[in-house]
């Protein structure tokens, strides 16, 4: 078996991509952001640890009326 | 405690004219994988100037040393000044870790030289690059850093797709 017949027969080594997605990484997610720009990503984490400062201060006047 | 406000804190580091490389959390999210993160990590110069314009530019913020049971107020002064290396700050802002050096990249000047700079809303700043970023979430490998290192493999792998 020559050199090319060994690599043909290797089993093939699965993209970095194919291997997030292997581990459950929704992709679909990456698409988006990454048509976003740097400034617009890091706006949408702000607006998200904000939304999600303001959801637990709204469970926890919850819990105290409870 | 406010809302945090992690782009405000970014801001008054820009505006303060503080030297700082943003890695971590945000750089990881800049890059475009679409995880979210609570806190602001960067790379600091830990000359006693930049320090200075750091505590300058967080004043109105409030910052306390939240590793402290008594969360003491930060207090850079020239007596303790050159005996810091990490600082994390919890700010009316939100959380600020300043970091004198990067595991797998090295101290502020070898994070400069690995970053970009980024346009944001508040001013230009640096962000440490995609395979800086890769090597410093590879040193570490706690299991937080292992999904970010995922995503981060799957853009650089398709920047490179994009470039041939």
């Amino acid at each position: 078996m020559n050199e090319a017949d060994e690599l043909k027969d290797a089993p093939r080594q699965a993209s970095a991509w194919e291997a997030a997605a292997a581990e459950g990484i929704d992709m679909s997610l990456l698409e988006i952001t990454l048509n976003e720009t740097p400034a617009q990503r890091i706006r949408r984490n702000n607006d998200v640890v904000k939304f999600a400062w303001t959801l637990r201060q709204a469970m926890e006047k919850r819990d105290a009326t409870a | 405690m406010q809302q945090p406000d992690l782009e405000a804190l970014i801001n008054r580091l820009i505006q303060g004219q503080v030297r700082f490389v943003i890695i971590g959390g945000i750089a990881v999210v800049a890059h475009g994988a679409p995880v979210t993160t609570f806190d602001v990590d960067v790379c600091c110069d830990l000359a006693a100037e930049n320090l200075f314009r750091l505590q300058s530019a967080l004043a109105d913020g409030h910052p306390v040393h939240r590793m402290t049971p008594q969360k003491l107020p930060l207090e850079i002064t020239p007596a303790n000044v050159s005996s810091l290396r990490n600082l994390y700050l919890q700010t009316d802002f939100g959380v600020l870790d300043c970091l004198g050096d990067v595991s797998g990249v090295g101290d502020y000047v070898a994070a400069f030289e690995q970053s970009v700079e980024v346009e944001l809303p508040g001013g230009r700043c640096r962000v440490l690059t995609i395979d800086a970023l890769i090597r410093a979430k590879q040193a570490v490998n706690r299991l937080q850093d292992k999904v970010a290192l995922r995503h981060l493999l799957a853009i650089k792998e398709r920047q490179n797709a994009n470039r041939h």
